[in-house]
């Protein structure tokens, strides 16, 4: 998976915020330490990369960059997320969430859906 | 910058999509903000798919249910059904053998908190033969059902 993870995110068509990269091998969702086979869907590469890209650029809206709105609006276009992502559903079911707990929708993702972001540097897989 | 170490495992993992087969249907039954899929595919006996499709809880509390609708005759195998975040942690599993059975959190509780999170499935159990390397299988699938908490 290191390989195609690789591939993945060399021909990656969107730049990430500066500083910021994809790492090396493929991220912890892709090693499993189980001990069984893993059969990995062939979009889940593109996908994931396209969820540490959008975490990235909300990390850096929250930070108060304005050009990251700007790359946002290229999330749905990324490798696969048109397929596999119901973008429409997924602001919906924030925008409920938000108002459920107080926060604002991006805040809410942010808090929630990036692990792969800003957790991405922890061992311990299960 | 972010950088990331990895640790390698000798895994046998396989990516592919052929042996994906997805079908969507909506049941009415659940709260009007809960989804509810009917799905399936094929797999090796023991084999973990890693589904594609990123699916959210909503709730502070969600219940998160499968049901095994349909393995390939003579297979008396059940669908071990389990949830996994883009961090790579899989928080979540049940198993069903025909019956609704509560996807239960790694903690011990019958809800699970809101997030995306990406299926893994794997139908265990006995099995021999050549068969048990092609089995169909299809299941229901709920989540974002506000949980009783």
């Amino acid at each position: 998976m290191d390989a195609v993870w690789a591939k993945t995110t060399a021909d990656w068509p969107a730049k990430l915020p500066s500083g910021v990269k994809f790492s090396d091998d493929a991220p912890l969702f892709f090693h499993p330490a189980d001990g069984k086979a893993n059969l990995f869907h062939e979009a889940l590469p593109n996908l994931i990369a396209a969820r540490y890209w959008r975490c990235a650029w909300i990390d850096e809206a929250l930070r108060g960059n304005p050009a990251a709105w700007v790359e946002l609006e290229q999330y749905e276009s990324l490798p696969d997320v048109g397929t596999f992502v119901d973008q429409t559903a997924y602001d919906a079911d924030f925008a409920a969430f938000a108002e459920r707990s107080g926060s604002d929708p991006l805040s809410a993702e942010f808090a929630v859906d990036c692990g792969v972001f800003t957790d991405g540097s922890k061992e311990g897989n299960r | 910058m972010k950088s990331h170490t990895r640790r390698r495992h000798s895994l046998a993992t396989v990516v592919v999509a052929a042996a994906f087969a997805i079908a969507l249907a909506v049941t009415p039954a659940l709260p009007a903000s809960a989804n509810q899929i009917s799905t399936g595919g094929t797999a090796a006996h023991g084999e973990v798919k890693y589904w594609p499709t990123a699916r959210t809880n909503t709730y502070q509390y969600n219940t998160v249910r499968a049901r095994l609708t349909y393995v390939t005759p003579g297979a008396s195998l059940s669908l071990w059904v389990a949830l996994r975040n883009s961090a790579g942690t899989t928080y979540a599993r049940g198993n069903t053998a025909g019956a609704w059975a509560t996807i239960v959190n790694d903690n011990g509780n019958y809800w699970n908190p809101p997030g995306t999170f990406y299926l893994n499935t794997q139908l265990v159990g006995s099995c021999v033969g050549a068969g048990c390397a092609w089995l169909a299988f299809e299941f229901d699938f709920a989540w974002n059902v506000p949980a009783p908490v």
